[in-house]
C-alpha cells in the first residue's frame, strides 16, 4: 500500500470518526452499556441449517394445498426460521409475501392455535409451518389483507351483511361515500354460520366491520377504525 | 382406604390438576432468549427484556425485547396517550425489572394497544401493542442524560383471532412513525440494546424478530 492510499484511508477514518462523534454530540443521548448477566441458564437458540431450509421449501412446493395457493401468484420469502420449544427445534416457519393480494379459499389449520377454520379471504402474507420430523405441512395461517375492489364471490348473505356493515354509525361518522369491500369470511366453532369482515373506506379513512352471518349483527370487538402509521 | 380418605383424594386430584394446568399455561407462555442482560446508563439499570411471570427475571421467563425509550419529559400515561391510551383488562399485564439508582423494583403494565392496524411490513391487518414501564410513583425513570424516561417493549398480535404475537421490530418501526407523525423527534434504531433476535417461532405462537437497536422518542413537553 503506498503512502497516498494510506493517507486517504486515514483521512476517511478521521472524517467518519468526526461524523459519528458529531452525531452523538448533536443528540447528546448516551447509549447504555451491557453488564454481563450471570445466568448460566441462557439457552442456546437453534437455527435452521441450509438443508432444513431447502427441505422446507421442497415440502411447501410439493404439498397439494400449499402448492395450489402459491402456484398462482408471485411471492417472496419475507422470513424463514425454526419453530422451537426453548432450545429444541421441531419445525420451520416460512412467512411468504405475495406481490399482490390473492383471494384464497379452503380449510386451514392454524400452526399457532391448532384451530381449523374454513376461510375465504384476500391475503398478502401467509405463515406456513413445516414439521421437520414428519416432513409434512403442520399448518397454514393466511393473514387478512386490505381487499382490492370488486366482489370475489357472489352470495346473497354477503350482500346483506355488506348493507348492515355500511349502515353502521361508525361508518357514517367516518365520512361521505363509503365503499365496502369484502376482506374475509371465516367459519369457525364460535361462528358456525360464518363471520364476514368488510373494509369500508371513505375519503377520510378506513373502518373494518365484522358481521355475524347467523343473525346479521355487527361484532363490535372486531369493528372499528383502522389505525395506521 | 376409608371413605374420608377417598373423598380427600377425589377433591385433591382435580385441584392439583387445575393448579398444574395453570402453572403449565403460565410456563408455556414464557419464552427463552440467549441475549438477556442488564443495561446500564449512568446510575440506572434495567433489563433488556420484559418478563411473563413476576419476580423472576430470567432468560427462560422473557416476553419481548426492550425496543423503545421515550425520554426527556416522559411518563407512562403521557406516552400511552401518544398512541392508543391505557389498555383495559383485555391486555395481560407483564413485568419489567428496573433500578433508578436506589434499588431494584418491578413494574407491571398492560400497555397501549390498537384496534385493527394496517401493517405495511406484513401488508396485513394486525393489532399493535406496546408495554410501557417505569417505577410508580413517579411513573418515570430519571437520569441527567435521558431526563425523565420510560422503557417499552413492542409487538404485533394477529388480527382478528390473536393466534400469534411477535414481530417486535416491525411494531417498533410503526410506533416510531406514529410518534414522528405526532410531532415527536425520533432517533430510529439509535442505541444497541444487545437483544437482537433472529426470526423464529417459540412455544407455538411467540414470533421473534428484532434488530437489537432501540428507537428513542423525545417527549419534549
Amino acid at each position: 500500500m503506498n503512502k497516498t492510499v494510506i493517507a486517504t484511508v486515514l483521512g476517511l477514518a478521521v472524517v467518519a470518526s468526526v461524523m459519528i462523534t458529531g452525531a452523538v454530540a448533536q443528540t447528546g443521548i448516551m447509549a447504555p452499556k451491557p453488564i454481563k448477566f450471570v445466568d448460566s441458564g441462557n439457552p442456546v437458540i437453534p437455527v435452521l441449517t441450509d438443508e432444513e431450509k431447502s427441505r422446507t421449501m421442497n415440502i411447501i412446493n410439493t404439498d397439494a394445498q400449499t402448492s395450489a395457493i402459491i402456484g398462482h401468484g408471485n411471492w417472496t420469502i419475507l422470513q424463514m426460521g425454526p419453530m422451537t420449544n426453548g432450545s429444541t427445534k421441531y419445525g420451520s416457519m416460512v412467512l411468504i409475501k405475495f406481490a399482490q393480494p390473492e383471494w384464497i379459499e379452503g380449510t386451514f389449520r392454524s400452526p399457532f392455535s391448532g384451530e381449523s377454520s374454513n376461510a375465504k379471504l384476500w391475503v398478502s402474507a401467509m405463515h406456513i409451518a413445516v414439521d421437520l420430523k414428519t416432513n409434512k405441512i403442520m399448518g397454514i395461517e393466511p393473514e387478512m389483507t386490505r381487499p382490492p375492489t370488486g366482489a370475489p364471490i357472489v352470495d346473497k348473505k354477503i350482500d346483506e351483511a355488506e348493507r348492515v356493515a355500511i349502515n353502521q354509525p361508525i361508518v357514517k361518522a367516518l365520512g361521505e361515500n363509503p365503499k365496502a369491500n369484502l376482506a374475509a369470511v371465516y367459519v369457525k366453532p364460535d361462528y358456525p354460520s360464518g363471520i364476514a369482515f368488510f373494509s369500508i373506506s371513505t375519503t377520510s379513512g378506513e373502518d373494518l366491520v365484522a358481521v355475524d352471518l347467523s343473525n346479521m349483527i355487527v361484532v363490535e370487538k372486531y369493528t372499528g377504525k383502522v389505525g395506521n402509521r | 382406604m376409608n371413605h374420608s380418605h377417598r373423598k380427600e383424594i377425589i377433591v385433591a386430584v382435580p385441584i392439583t390438576v387445575l393448579l398444574l394446568t395453570i402453572g403449565l399455561v403460565a410456563f408455556a407462555n414464557a419464552a427463552s432468549t440467549s441475549q438477556l442482560t442488564i443495561l446500564s446508563v449512568l446510575e440506572d439499570l434495567f433489563y433488556n427484556y420484559d418478563f411473563i411471570n413476576p419476580n423472576n427475571p430470567s432468560s427462560t421467563n422473557v416476553d419481548w425485547p426492550v425496543t423503545m425509550i421515550h425520554y426527556d419529559k416522559a411518563d407512562v400515561t403521557k406516552v400511552k396517550n401518544i398512541y392508543y391510551g391505557l389498555c383495559p383488562v383485555t391486555c395481560n399485564a407483564f413485568n419489567a425489572d428496573l433500578n433508578d439508582g436506589s434499588g431494584w423494583i418491578e413494574d407491571n403494565d398492560r400497555g397501549t394497544k390498537s384496534g385493527a392496524f394496517w401493517s405495511n411490513s406484513l401488508s396485513s391487518y394486525v393489532y399493535i401493542h406496546m408495554r410501557v414501564y417505569a417505577p410508580n410513583p413517579p411513573d418515570y425513570m430519571h437520569n441527567s442524560n435521558w431526563g425523565n424516561y420510560v422503557v417499552s417493549t413492542t409487538h404485533y398480535d394477529q388480527y382478528p383471532s390473536e393466534s400469534w404475537s411477535g414481530y417486535s421490530q416491525y411494531a417498533e418501526d410503526d410506533f416510531a412513525t406514529i410518534a414522528s407523525n405526532s410531532g415527536h423527534a425520533i432517533l430510529r434504531n439509535w442505541a444497541n440494546f444487545y437483544n437482537a433476535e433472529p426470526y423464529r417461532v417459540e412455544g407455538g405462537n411467540h414470533i421473534w424478530l428484532n434488530d437489537g437497536y432501540a428507537t428513542f422518542v423525545d417527549i419534549a413537553l
